[in-house]
């Protein structure tokens, strides 16, 4: 690249990064220590008196490590089976085990809590009494959560697996380790960082998730507690601690879990080498197999199952099942006016960042793979920021920066929240295409370059349609996560016409009548949007889906 | 066209790669850098393409210095050691690519696709893409794509270190015919110094970043100027010896079979009363020679056949000696012969 485009890139996107990444946030830890005159630790330390704000802490820590726990539980097996096993039906399960993914937490909640309330389905057919959903709703967010994100989690785990190849085990083997020794030097060096990668992104999803608890009506944790205190950001200092607190959080469990899962290259070995084709199962263990994932399947598909059931349902109350089924909420979900419009908002301000997010992914990951500056890293560790700051505290600052400034979200939401949505999503877009520059090797354009063909030539017509592969799929699942973006846009959206779908369902829900049967007719919708998104990037892009939700970039 | 490289240098971080680098190119010569893996040959390529920028010194193409030139501006033709074949173009696209950047006629330029693919052998693959092209054939596409703009120079990088045996001597030999038609000067880059003493005109032995020898293969290989030199080219035997005194132009030197005369041309380095090694390569030792010249006598360790020659390993005096022999069947391991040096063919190094 030229030394004057090279520079004025980079200040343009330093200046991008700075003004709403950098500076809102350091906004936040301004406002709470500080008190317009005075440094002043008082709403810290109120944060730390408060008993409430303590638990919720705490409530959000446990649904955190739970969350990572179950998923490590859930996934392990399935990547184990996957990737050393071979039995029929493999490929089915492979892809039914992701199917989670297509839907956001939240909407799940919206019919788990048919099935699971104390009067709910699951009660009134074992004529029991149990409190499913637990402490008011804990366990519920926890199930809920973790059975969205063990996808990542497995796919994470599945990556690590499958770069640990049988010849590198065989050659331990040869040396006469004995097989806990290969466990201890071999497999768990080379299997954590990946795992860890992986397991950082399910913790800080679970850790500040605002969508799932709000469903539940568990209001005990971190991120609603933020939630309760936006109102009032402007007279009182302690929700600027609250989020601080989040943040720091988050950034400290984010640096461990980038030195525990750093500095491992894994050398492709050769060609004949990767003999991992997996062993065949007797009889008895895949039985088991069998079981274990039709348990998995059936459990992860619970929550799309009910919410499916609500948005069909004409009737439903205190019966198992719906007494009848109707297509009105369908209809009520292309003509109510929220919906409606909560679609289209959602669509225009998805496109807008995921269009955003395609130019500064291209640039970036160009920068990133292609030139060796000590900034490099520096820039890597900012461009993966966002992945540590929840989407919460992102609006959090935003709704206190640009209060009153021309970019006001109670004015118009518009401009942040496309800001908003490309910041948090940056990272998988360009991780999704440094993977691509990696893939295609420099020698490419160097060999357009021999031929006489300028930058712009070069990047034209050999590096763009080499790198399309990456570059659309990056932007599909960029455009399906911002669809379902719930943190910020409850947040930044305040009118109801500026309402995108996240906000949407939300509201309907709380609404008395048809509203949670209409909300659970957009999740549906969502569901089918995402589950195609998903599936056209996850054919592009075939087995390197892994990479694009992994904690590193390299 | 004629190449110029003056004083380069190149480090990586602290690495110095490139250690002050100069030597010249004449028009139509097919020119060789030669040396082991991190010597900086491919680095000092792609200096020269421009795809580099050297840290100090100079190039000049045809005189002019093109050190600031960029790589697209440069009029070079690069054959790169993975080929670099745009996966999503066909082979015509591929080769065309080059032509369309200079804004030639569409008939121009498939007259020209047509003509290179001739050259190299390839018609009729136009439409493939490079996935479904053999190495042999890939190796291919990527030299017309370098041929087809008409470079006066064209630099090519380990371009058969991809392929197989018979493949590569098969493509040394289309190699040597695309030099010859088109009289183009060529710099080719390589570890492999059968293919360099086969093909060149002339060989640049690179050793740590900087030249260790400049010439002829012949010149390499009957005159290497350093113990690395002489080492890297073919096998040789190092032997011990110390140099008495230069008498003339002869240096006597202590050997295996005896006091020595070695020209002067024939030592490097050599100081009277200094140890030295002698460089006898297996060839140049022979089994049948007359009485009264230079002979010593050795023990057979190892007879091994190779096919067309036989390798005998003999020990003499403590050195362990290798000899290359046509017909030998008749030797048996344990045996003691005599083994008459060339010593016209002898380089001696001081230590």
């Amino acid at each position: 690249m030229r030394k004057v485009p090279f520079y004025v890139f980079v200040s343009a996107l330093a200046l991008f990064f700075f003004a709403f990444l950098i500076f809102p946030l350091f906004g936040i830890l301004k406002s709470s220590v500080w008190d317009g005159e005075h440094l002043t630790f008082a709403y810290l330390a109120a944060v730390f008196q408060n008993q409430n704000i303590r638990a919720s802490f705490f409530n959000s820590l446990f649904i955190g490590v739970a969350v990572t726990i179950l998923t490590t539980f859930l996934s392990l097996p399935l990547a184990y089976f996957f990737t050393r096993t071979t039995f029929p039906l493999q490929r089915l399960f492979q892809g039914l085990v992701l199917l989670p993914m297509i839907m956001p937490p939240f909407v799940g909640a919206l019919g788990m809590r048919y099935l699971f309330a104390r009067c709910g389905s699951v009660n009134l057919l074992f004529g029991t009494d149990i409190d499913w959903l637990g402490g008011g709703g804990l366990f519920g967010v926890v199930l809920l959560e973790a059975l969205h994100l063990y996808p990542i989690m497995y796919l994470n785990v599945t990556a690590s697996l499958a770069s640990l190849d049988e010849s590198l085990l065989e050659s331990a083997r040869m040396t006469g380790a004995k097989p806990l020794t290969i466990w201890r030097k071999i497999i768990l060096p080379l299997f954590l960082p990946g795992y860890f990668a992986g397991a950082i992104l399910v913790f800080i999803w679970a850790f500040t998730d605002l969508g799932t608890p709000l469903i539940f009506e568990y209001r005990n944790c971190l991120a609603v507690n933020i939630f309760d205190r936006v109102t009032d950001m402007h007279s009182n200092a302690v929700g600027y601690a609250l989020v601080l607190l989040m943040l720091a959080a988050t950034c400290v469990f984010f640096l461990i879990s980038k030195t525990l899962s750093k500095d491992v290259r894994v050398i492709s070995t050769s060609k004949g080498a990767q003999g991992t084709a997996g062993k065949k199962l007797n009889a008895l263990t895949l039985v088991f197999v069998y079981a274990f994932l039709a348990a998995v399947t059936i459990l992860a598909l619970l929550p799309h199952f009910s919410v499916i059931l609500v948005a069909f349902s004409d009737k439903w109350f205190m019966s198992i099942l719906p007494e009848s089924y109707t297509f009105r909420h369908f209809a009520g979900a292309f003509t109510h006016k929220l919906a409606v419009s909560g679609i289209r908002n959602s669509l225009f301000l998805s496109s807008a960042a995921t269009a955003c997010d395609i130019v500064l992914g291209i640039m970036v990951g160009y920068l990133l793979a292609r030139n060796k500056g000590w900034w490099r890293e520096g820039l890597d560790a900012l461009i993966m920021l966002p992945l540590a700051v929840p989407g919460i505290v992102l609006a959090f600052s935003y709704l206190s920066t640009f209060s009153g400034t021309r970019l006001d979200p109670l004015k118009d939401p518009t401009a942040l929240l496309i800001i908003c949505y490309s910041v948090r999503r940056l990272p998988y877009i360009v991780r999704s295409v440094y993977a691509g520059f990696q893939h295609i090797g420099e020698a490419m354009e160097e060999a357009g370059r021999s031929l006489g063909a300028g930058f712009a030539r070069v990047t034209r017509e050999i590096t763009l349609p080499l790198l399309s592969t990456h570059i659309t799929a990056g932007a599909i699942l960029t455009f399906a996560f911002c669809m379902f973006e719930v943190g910020a846009t409850i947040l930044l959206a305040a009118r109801e016409w500026d309402y995108p779908i996240a906000k949407t369902i939300y509201t309907l829900n709380m609404r008395l009548g048809d509203g949670p049967c209409i909300a659970s007719a957009m999740g549906v919708i969502g569901m089918v949007l995402l589950g195609s998104c998903l599936l056209i990037s996850g054919a592009l892009l075939g087995k390197k889906m892994g990479e694009i939700f992994r904690g590193s970039s390299n | 066209m004629s190449l110029k490289i003056e004083n380069i240098k190149k480090s990586f971080g602290t690495q110095p790669v490139l250690k002050g680098l100069s030597f010249e190119v004449v028009e139509g010569e097919f020119f060789f850098l030669l040396g082991s893996s991190g010597c900086g040959k491919s680095t000092l390529l792609r200096i020269i393409s421009g795809l580099c920028d050297p840290d100090e010194g100079r190039i000049f193409f045809d005189g002019e210095d093109v050190t600031k030139l960029p790589a697209e501006k440069r009029g070079v033709g690069l054959v790169f050691q993975n080929y670099a074949l745009w996966p999503h173009m066909t082979v015509y696209d591929n080769v065309a690519f080059g032509l369309q950047v200079r804004k030639l006629r569409k008939d121009e330029i498939a007259d020209k696709v047509a003509k290179v693919l001739r050259d190299v052998r390839l018609e009729g693959l136009e439409k493939r893409y490079p996935a479904e092209l053999s190495d042999g054939q890939q190796q291919r596409v990527a030299l017309a794509r370098a041929l087809v703009i008409e470079p006066k120079l064209v630099l090519l990088d380990e371009p058969l270190s991809n392929l197989d045996a018979n493949l590569r001597l098969e493509m040394r030999s289309e190699l040597r015919r695309i030099h010859k038609e088109l009289g183009l000067t060529m710099i080719y880059v390589t570890h492999d110094q059968k293919e360099a003493l086969s093909l060149a005109d002339r060989v640049a032995l690179l050793h740590e970043g900087k030249l260790e020898q400049l010439g002829s293969p012949t010149e390499l290989y009957k005159r290497p100027q350093s113990k690395f030199a002489a080492g890297f080219l073919g096998e040789t035997n190092f032997m011990q010896g110390k140099a008495l005194k230069l008498s003339g132009t002869n240096w006597e030197i202590e050997t295996l079979w005896g006091t020595s005369l070695i020209p002067q041309d024939q030592a490097v380095g050599v100081e009277s009363g200094k140890a030295l090694y002698i460089s006898v390569r297996p060839e140049d030792l022979r089994l049948t020679g007359e009485e009264s010249a230079p002979n010593f006598q050795a023990k057979i360790l190892e007879n091994n056949f190779l096919g067309d020659t036989t390798q005998l390993v003999l020990e003499s005096k403590g050195e362990r000696i290798l000899v290359e022999t046509l017909s030998s069947s008749h030797l048996k391991v344990g045996e003691l012969i005599k083994v008459w040096p060339k010593v016209e063919d002898i380089m001696i190094f001081g230590e």
